[in-house]
């Protein structure tokens, strides 16, 4: 038991310092993005009145990592056509038109920033949205009262997206995206053949697993798919107001001049 | 007491690091060219994509020179508890900032990781890239 008694101390003293540094933790914060809520994975998805699950709320993550860290090694090489692999070997951070407050695509916009995912109305939605607080401050809109894509879309960042629900899953095809942003931070690069179809499924209270799945004959060998998670913020989380461009300073501490915004330093 | 506090600080925001900001810290700024940079707060730029901070710092021939800090985002310091209220009840007075260097040698121009104001109290302002928060230079 003497033995036992400073081995119990040190215990106690790691636990309260580790409750301690916790408390200071979330006082001081630290990445982007809401506070994520504690995980409950034990707790199901709330499901709407019509029996719907209710994906809304505001989330972080869920498209902030690099595709190639979500594939097993060396399987990135294999997908990128040579081309793809060309431009992207030669662009560096400093390049991504992300930095400059351009839109950072239907995967970037629900990134590191904190986001939120609106229903309207809420039950029987004919529209979900999509509102990134962060970097371009835009938002995606999904339309879900089964109209086709249009046989012409114009190339646009957030392309054209409908959505429909398979069992608790909503699934999200889009096309008609231009090739203007960076697929992900690494610096992949896509067409506007780009097809991408999505698959969200809120696997409990705080968690939704998203399923992306790429189709690009102009980029890549063969379609893929990566898995992003995205965590609920706590209850209290909003979004807030964030231009990008009311004073980007990005480049001037690595010796570079800005454009106005709009197009990255070449 | 307080290193034992520290180990799991510095442990905790490494583990929650890092999400990606809006830039990538590295592209501008040096993590091995950080320094505590003492002076009085001048201002206080609070906005977008990147708040600022001004400090008068004096240099060696004690002559005041103004140094730039990039801070992150409004809403990331309004969520880490350093509202404009809290940075601008120390404009006038000492502070200290902890912040790297700008890659391009600009002399006076950091990325702030945190900052200690008048009161002694501490704040996160930017990435902690160092690894340092909690030990016992900052802590």
């Amino acid at each position: 038991m003497r033995r036992l008694i400073p081995v119990l101390l040190v215990v106690v003293a790691l636990s309260l310092a580790l409750v301690e540094a916790q408390d200071l933790g979330r006082r001081l914060g630290g990445a982007n993005g809401p506070t994520p809520v504690e995980a409950a994975p034990n707790k199901p998805a709330p499901k709407l009145a019509d029996g719907t699950v209710d994906l809304s709320g505001v989330w972080t993550g869920g498209g902030d990592r690099e595709i190639g860290t979500l594939l097993k090694p060396g399987e990135l090489d294999t997908i990128l056509l040579p081309k793809t692999k060309q431009l992207m070997a030669s662009r560096n951070d400093g390049q991504d038109p992300y930095n400059y407050c351009l839109p950072g695509g239907p995967l970037r916009i629900t990134g590191g920033f904190a986001w939120r995912l609106v229903q309207h109305p809420t039950v029987n939605a004919k529209y979900i949205f999509m509102l990134q607080e962060g970097n371009a401050h835009t938002y995606r809109q999904i339309f879900m009262d089964g109209r086709p894509h249009p046989v012409d879309p114009s190339p646009t960042w957030y392309g054209h997206s409908i959505g429909r629900w398979d069992g608790d899953t909503l699934v999200v095809d889009t096309i008609g995206l231009n090739d203007r942003f960076w697929l992900d931070g690494s610096g992949i690069q896509h067409t506007e053949q780009l097809h991408m179809v999505e698959r969200w499924t809120r696997t409990n209270l705080t968690t939704m697993r998203r399923d992306v799945t790429f189709e690009d004959p102009g980029a890549f060998t063969r379609p893929f798919t990566v898995t992003y998670t995205a965590r609920l913020g706590v209850p209290e989380s909003e979004i807030m107001e964030y231009i990008c461009i009311e004073n980007n300073q990005y480049g001037l501490a690595q010796g570079l001049q800005p454009t106005a915004a709009g197009e990255p330093v070449k | 007491m307080r290193v034992t506090f520290g180990i799991p600080v510095a442990l905790l925001l490494a583990a929650a690091a890092p999400s990606p900001a809006h830039h990538a810290f590295a592209v501008e700024f040096d993590a091995k060219a950080c320094a505590d940079v003492a002076g009085v707060l001048t201002k206080v730029n609070y906005e977008n994509p990147h708040a600022y901070l001004f400090v008068d710092t004096k240099n060696a021939a004690g002559q005041v020179e103004e140094a730039t800090f990039q801070l992150s985002s409004t809403s990331n310091l309004r969520r880490g508890g350093a509202t404009p209220a809290v940075l601008n009840a120390s404009v006038g007075k000492e502070v200290v900032v902890r912040g790297c260097g700008s890659r391009n040698g600009e002399k006076n121009r950091y990325a702030a990781s945190f900052i200690k104001l008048a009161d002694g109290t501490i704040q996160r302002l930017g990435q902690d890239v160092e690894g340092v928060f909690g030990t016992k230079i900052w802590n």
